[in-house]
């Protein structure tokens, strides 16, 4: 491949330690693009069906798109595709990070991993150079240390995902970091890297991305710089980064608050939002390459956390380990995310999983489950504390969290799965469903589980055009921002530089052009997210999954709103059941969320 | 009648976080718009409307709802005791 791909991936078997590079069709390439679309191709394609997601032959894939390491804007962003241990099912999670740009300059697209290596190991990649190398003193090392020793070994300017005690421990929603604080976190993807032995990859390239026209990429970004720097919707996310999104959330009714059974938390107000995270801000930081900087680095100045410092916190995590908890205390979230970052824990199904414990304390349905010394409050940010690194360690009460919401769950009985908050395992990221009927939707139908990357409708139904209680026009919306987010995912650009400025899907005709010499049209893009969308369907239909699966927790069914401006809201059944019903139809799916023999056609997909 | 208006992410030199505002004038949301640009600052409107329509990255929510989804846009009434927001749009966190 001449221009901006590199046209190969490495295939890695941990197993056997052998290697070979497999070229990427240029079929693949012209119909895919690269990111979720290949994953979407090559996990049907290389995990066996019905694979156990932690048996050798389930693959992981590490994969990058057309724009990585380019100077496009949000270029540094990796997806981690695998069978998911949570759903059973498809699963992406997306990072960014050096990683990504020293895979395509080691002349890879994407890494896939199958095998379990005998002990614990590392894959280096030095350019074309490929080892699987035994490293049993960094097996129960945190992220932090492992990546620190990686780099005194290899050079600071390597790129390096790892993996930390919860992965190794098979925690279902253990992550895999880069760069110290960028996790893929969501779905179990450092279990799945953890089931083969595998605690780092460590990668440097000395190539580069050759551009088509190098020179017409560059004008569209000084183009976009200039841009950006006149945006004010841009300038102001840049403050104040994913945080001031609590304002809105807490605003409007729709902000987690002590598991889901409130949405609305004063104590947040200039405290754990936008406001609130400033104070403790020393500077700001962008992704590689990124002129946007969204990202923030904290530090705690004083009481008991002083000394602290992070990158970030984000929206998510204030939310789900804050007022899903209960928690107002700025520093205490901070310390519990510092924590998630070093063990390789998600703090969103960590937050959820410590929020569902809590409430089933105030519930009394914990006695006589094991490990259980004291009980967890609301609000006691100490003991939640206290607790993370039992989850991944998987020791006393926190052996039980460790494999989510989910099992706990259907362990302690149907009391409790009322207000477990999970899609297909996943765990509930930090929007009430109840607030907006698209936000239900969205989740119910993401191929993951709960997951607010694939689409984002609040931004029409409540902050738009659209009134947030009815189910009207909500399938429509939820379906094109899928699609949209699918493109960019494919891309593997960055959601930030293309919604804030704006980017819109069309200009990326140009920038591909110029980067790849192919002539995709804006057309072809969004024919590639429907394709893409019905592939990943057909996957977890394969492995199982069902309409069944694309519906929500009980508690969003029939629990009003307690208070807020949504008092009251709930979804009833019949309603979400027409909203999925027509969004199947959008798609070209029959009733039961089945691809249809002409949607297959239409899209190139082979109807075996 | 007494206004309760919050600022997300915007105008931090012209408006309080959160203020509660007494208000004589036409009960519209525009006519509030107009009042408190004239008590805070004429660039106040300049930052948020162009031509009579909300900037495409700008929200303003009247009780928790959208003005984009509320048929009368700036000319609906208000009353004592609602609460405005003003805010920059989101896209997620």
């Amino acid at each position: 491949m001449a221009y901006g791909y590199s046209g190969k991936i490495l295939f890695v078997d941990l197993s056997s330690g052998d290697h070979q590079d497999q070229e990427l069709s240029e079929t693949l390439i012209k119909q895919d693009v690269g990111g979720r679309g290949w994953g979407g191709f090559l996990l049907n394609e290389m995990a066996p069906p019905g694979v156990d997601p932690f048996e050798p032959p389930n693959v992981l894939l590490f994969l990058t798109g057309p724009i990585t390491g380019t100077l496009a804007p949000g270029g540094s962003k990796y997806v981690v595709v695998t069978k998911s241990p949570v759903s059973g099912g498809f699963c992406d999670s997306y990072s960014s990070g050096r990683l990504a740009l020293e895979m395509k300059a080691a002349g890879y697209d994407g890494l896939a991993i199958i095998g379990k290596a005998k002990e614990p190991s590392i894959l280096s990649i030095n350019n074309q150079k490929v080892e699987i190398l035994p490293v049993p003193d960094l097996w129960g090392k945190d992220t932090f240390q492992t990546e620190k020793l990686l780099k005194d070994k290899y050079g600071e300017e390597v790129g390096v995902a790892c993996i930390g005690p919860a992965g190794e421990n098979l925690v279902a929603f253990a992550s895999i970091n880069s760069d110290y604080f960028r996790q893929a976190a969501r779905g179990g993807v450092g279990a799945v890297m953890g089931s083969k032995h595998l605690k780092a990859i460590v990668v440097k390239g000395t190539g580069g991305v050759r551009c088509y026209d190098g020179r017409r990429l560059m004008e569209m970004v000084r183009e976009y710089k200039t841009r950006l720097g006149g945006s004010d919707h841009a300038q102001r996310r840049m403050k104040y980064g994913t945080p001031l999104t609590m304002n809105i959330t807490n605003s409007l009714g729709m902000l987690p608050t002590r598991n889901f059974q409130e949405s609305v938390f004063p104590e947040a107000t200039g405290e754990i939002d936008g406001d609130g995270v400033l104070k403790d801000v020393v500077r700001h930081r962008g992704c590689i390459g990124c002129l946007i900087a969204c990202s923030k680095i904290s530090r705690v100045e004083k009481g008991e956390f002083a000394g602290d410092i992070l990158e970030g916190p984000e929206y998510e995590t204030l939310a789900m380990l804050g007022s899903n908890l209960g928690v107002a205390n700025r520093a205490a979230v901070i310390r519990a995310n510092l924590l998630c970052d070093r063990l390789g824990l998600d703090t969103i199904s960590a937050g959820n999983a410590l929020g569902f414990l809590m409430e089933c304390f105030e519930k009394g349905l914990m006695r006589g489950q094991p490990g259980v010394t004291r009980e967890l409050k609301f609000g006691d940010y100490r003991y939640g504390i206290e607790l993370l690194p039992q989850i991944a360690h998987r020791q006393g009460i926190g052996a039980l969290l460790a494999d989510g919401v989910r099992p706990l769950a259907r362990r302690i009985g149907a009391a409790a799965e009322e207000f477990a908050m999970h899609v297909k395992g996943l765990e509930f990221p930090a929007y009430d469903p109840r607030a907006g009927y698209g936000i239900a939707l969205a989740y119910a139908v993401s191929p993951r589980g709960a997951c607010h990357r694939r689409a984002w409708p609040p931004r029409i139904e409540l902050l738009g055009n659209l009134p947030p209680d009815t189910i009207e026009g909500k399938p429509e919306i939820v379906k094109r921002m899928f699609d949209e987010n699918c493109i960019f995912h494919s891309l593997l650009v960055c959601d930030f530089p293309c919604k804030m400025v704006p980017l819109e899907v069309g200009e990326f005709e140009d920038y591909l052009h110029a980067i790849t010499g192919i002539q995709f049209s804006e057309r072809d893009l969004w024919t590639m997210a429907e394709r893409v969308e019905t592939r990943i369907r057909l996957y977890n239909l394969r492995e199982g999954l069902s309409r069944g699966d694309d519906t929500l927790p009980w508690r969003v069914f029939e629990e009003g709103l307690p208070g807020g401006p949504r008092k009251g809201a709930r979804i009833s059944r019949e309603e979400f059941d027409r909203m999925l019903s027509r969004y199947y139809q959008l798609r070209g799916w029959d009733e039961k969320g089945v691809p249809l023999p002409g949607t297959l056609q239409k899209l190139g997909i082979p109807s075996s | 009648m007494k206004i309760e208006i919050t600022r997300i992410g915007i105008l931090e030199n012209d408006l309080p976080p959160q203020s509660r505002i007494e208000y004589e004038g036409p009960a519209t949301l525009g006519g509030f718009l107009g009042f408190i640009a004239d008590e805070f600052g004429p660039g106040l409107i300049g930052n948020l409307l162009d031509r009579d329509q909300l900037k495409p990255h700008i929200v303003m929510l009247l009780n928790g709802r959208s003005i984009r989804a509320l048929p009368e846009g700036l000319k609906t009434p208000i009353k004592d005791g609602d609460h405005i927001i003003l805010s920059i749009m989101m896209d997620g966190g």
